[in-house]
């Protein structure tokens, strides 16, 4: 294998189980930060040695065991044993000092026995789950700001570089580093405790969780500016990592409900956009390029939240409700056969469950595709002085389609054009303007 | 991006033995394994090729041969997965993308599911089968010549009228082999070779789709699979 190949398989292996490494690591020096910093030293070890020793053959053990007995040696040396110790208490002291000495003499033999190809110290599954659901719950700890969350998110567990990050959110990579550096500072202040919360924080905290992944999801779907491939890589990211949260937490039907949203919304990636470019609407795309793996594996998660919901007596979350939307739209074969009447009544129990001006436009939008558009406006009509939607292109937009649809005409061009004035999406802008053209007519 | 990993059938599997509980159970901690990486999109095992059937399109008339096949022309363009009652269901339905795809050979085959290795057994209210329709890469595929707007009209309506009848899982296109890469695995060691390939000679018994982000990522995942398996040989394709 060249060096630059073995480079590649180091990072493909790095991607899997960085996440992992981290969490374990971050377990056992109970600081986030410092395990990071203390899994990259193992990554840049394996960097310069497989290329020249060829890659082991279980380098992801090799990594894990390497970067084990970094963070021992580090606990070692910085004495910071003795200072946790004084903060945890005499029981756990013990408790710690007999799993500490345990564990060196098993890194020892795991380093040993890597050297032959096997690996002897493994935590059991429950062990790895547990420590890579802290770490998920801590990276998007409600302590930290939500640019935050987002970037840590994806430095721990996607395995991403800040370069990689800062590329794919169009910022500079100074600017990425900083907030990951400010975040585990922020962190280890705090003293935020390497946790999954429990009890009534549970639910707040996972909706937070939640909201990170389906905001990176967001990031690399919404309308992109540049042709740069790392912005679909966070649609696909954030899909990879709803997949783990959901194997690590199967009884959380809100989570297969963002999965499951998540999945019907990348189904569409394909249809998105025009061979130029283009973004194509929801309603125009090609449904044939729909993937229809992708709609099998977002039904069947549907189905797995809302089967929860029901078993626990409680009503669909947002994301359920969401994705159930999404479900109707990949169900119908061409978009005249949709169901908005389903539609408009999921975005009925939606708004009343999170009550926002955005949901009620999509709402006004499902309800004019059900119930015509004079219907549509009068929703809409109620949302024209809302603070929130001031500089909301979208709400000039959509009165606009019902104004045209109704034929009033005049109106409707002043909308549109109010709406292109707003979009900072070029593409988007040249959809409207040709909708300014198009109301012909009017007085 | 999605790969897809296709494994090799061999003379045991051919003729119908069952995997051993410990094959089963290793491919098993597998599949869990990359679940909980976030990455499986699917997996499945294909029943021997004597449940199946091999369909000939040409000149837009249908030859059906019954399996056991011989391997002829094994390297895949691209497949569908129905869900319908009976080898039949599925025949009707390849034939409709034969009449749009012209000449070309289609192999179709029962997946494995778990009561046809022993374990459970199938829901009494279990009316289906799952069938895998694979067709076969041929010169214009394989050129990576991309299909008329009319075939993807056509081919886009069918599967919009199988998707309503409720017997299409999925369907994809393979990307060319160029673009692939076979991965032999003798003794322990691998060797990989490039695409693209003249053909396969044996008949594929089982595959996964895993969405990573470059072929690189699936490095680490076929080692694991030939750790699984044992000596197997393999093809990787981007998907779509």
């Amino acid at each position: 294998m060249s060096a630059s190949s073995t480079h590649r398989a180091i990072e493909a292996v790095w991607r899997i189980e960085s996440a992992k490494i981290i969490a374990s690591l971050a377990r056992m020096l109970r600081d986030v930060g410092l395990a990071e910093e203390l899994a990259q030293d193992a990554l840049v070890i394996a960097l310069e040695r497989w290329p020249a020793a060829g890659v082991p053959h279980n380098p992801a053990a090799w990594l894990m065991a390497a970067a084990k007995r970094r963070a021992l040696d580090r606990l070692r040396r910085s004495q910071m044993l003795e200072r946790k110790h004084q903060e945890l208490g005499p029981e756990i002291e013990l408790q710690h000092e007999i799993a500490t000495a345990e564990f060196a003499a098993a890194v020892d033999e795991a380093i040993d026995a890597g050297r032959h190809g096997h690996a002897v110290v493994e935590e059991s599954e429950a062990e790895l789950s547990d420590n890579l659901l802290r770490l998920i719950f801590t990276s998007c700890h409600p302590v930290l700001s939500s640019e935050a969350r987002v970037a840590l998110t994806l430095r721990l567990l996607g395995g991403l570089s800040t370069d990689e990050i800062a590329r794919a959110f169009l910022v500079p990579e100074a600017t990425v580093a900083q907030r990951i550096v400010r975040a585990k500072r922020s962190l280890t202040e705090a003293h935020v405790p390497f946790e999954v919360p429990r009890g009534d924080a549970l639910g707040e905290r996972l909706s937070s969780v939640l909201a990170v992944l389906y905001l990176i999801f967001n990031e690399g779907y919404a309308a992109t500016a540049g042709q740069d491939w790392m912005r679909p890589m966070l649609c696909e990211e954030a899909l990879r990592l709803g997949r783990i949260l959901a194997e690590l937490m199967p009884q959380e039907a809100e989570v297969h409900g963002l999965v499951a949203l998540m999945e019907i919304q990348a189904s569409r990636t394909r249809a998105r956009t025009g061979s130029n470019g283009e973004p194509i609407l929801l309603l125009e795309q090609n449904r044939a390029r729909w993937d229809q793996l992708l709609i099998g594996r977002g039904l069947a998660a549907l189905e797995r939240a809302g089967n929860l919901s029901h078993a626990q007596g409680t009503h669909n979350g947002p994301y359920t409700l969401q994705a159930a939307i999404a479900a109707c739209h990949a169900r119908a074969r061409t978009a005249a056969e949709t169901d908005w009447v389903r539609i408009a009544a999921i975005y009925d129990v939606l708004a009343q469950l999170t009550p926002s001006p955005v949901v009620e436009l999509n709402r006004a939008v499902a309800v004019s595709m059900a119930y015509g558009p004079a219907a549509g406006l009068e929703i809409v009509d109620a949302l024209v002085d809302e603070p929130a939607l001031k500089n909301y292109h979208l709400l000039p937009g959509v009165r606009g389609d019902f104004l045209h649809r109704l034929g009033r005409v005049d109106e409707a061009r002043e909308e549109f054009r109010r709406a292109a004035d707003l979009t900072r999406n070029a593409r988007e802008r040249e959809l409207l303007l040709a909708r300014v053209a198009s109301c012909v007519g009017g007085s | 991006m999605k790969y897809m990993l296709m494994h090799r059938t061999n003379a045991n599997w051919e003729a119908g033995m069952l995997p051993s509980p410990e094959l089963i159970g290793r491919v098993g901690a597998l599949m869990g394994d990359i679940a909980k990486s976030g990455i499986l999109v699917a997996g499945e095992g294909l029943r021997a090729s004597s449940h199946g059937v091999r369909l000939n399109f040409t000149g837009g008339s249908m030859r059906v041969t019954k399996g056991p096949l011989t391997p002829g022309n094994e390297l895949p363009g691209g497949f569908a997965i129905f869900q319908v009652e009976s080898i039949d269901d599925a025949i009707a339905w390849t034939k409709r993308f034969g009449e749009i795809l012209g000449d070309v050979e289609v192999d179709i085959r029962p997946l494995t599911e778990p009561w046809d290795i022993g374990i459970g057994s199938k829901p009494a209210d279990m009316k289906t089968t799952r069938y895998m329709a694979m067709h076969k890469a041929d010169s214009k595929s394989e050129a990576g010549t991309p299909p008329t707007p009319e075939l993807m009209a056509a081919m886009g309506s069918l599967m919009g009228e199988m998707a309503q009848a409720g017997v299409l899982l999925s369907g994809e296109g393979l990307a060319p082999s160029s673009q692939g890469k076979r991965f032999k695995y003798a003794d322990g060691k691998r060797t990989v070779v490039d695409g693209p390939f003249a053909e396969s000679k044996e008949l594929i018994a089982g595959f996964v789709i895993l969405d990573v982000p470059a072929m690189a990522d699936m490095l680490p995942w076929a080692d694991r699979y030939a750790e699984a398996i044992g000596d197997i040989e393999f093809d990787i394709r981007p998907v779509g």
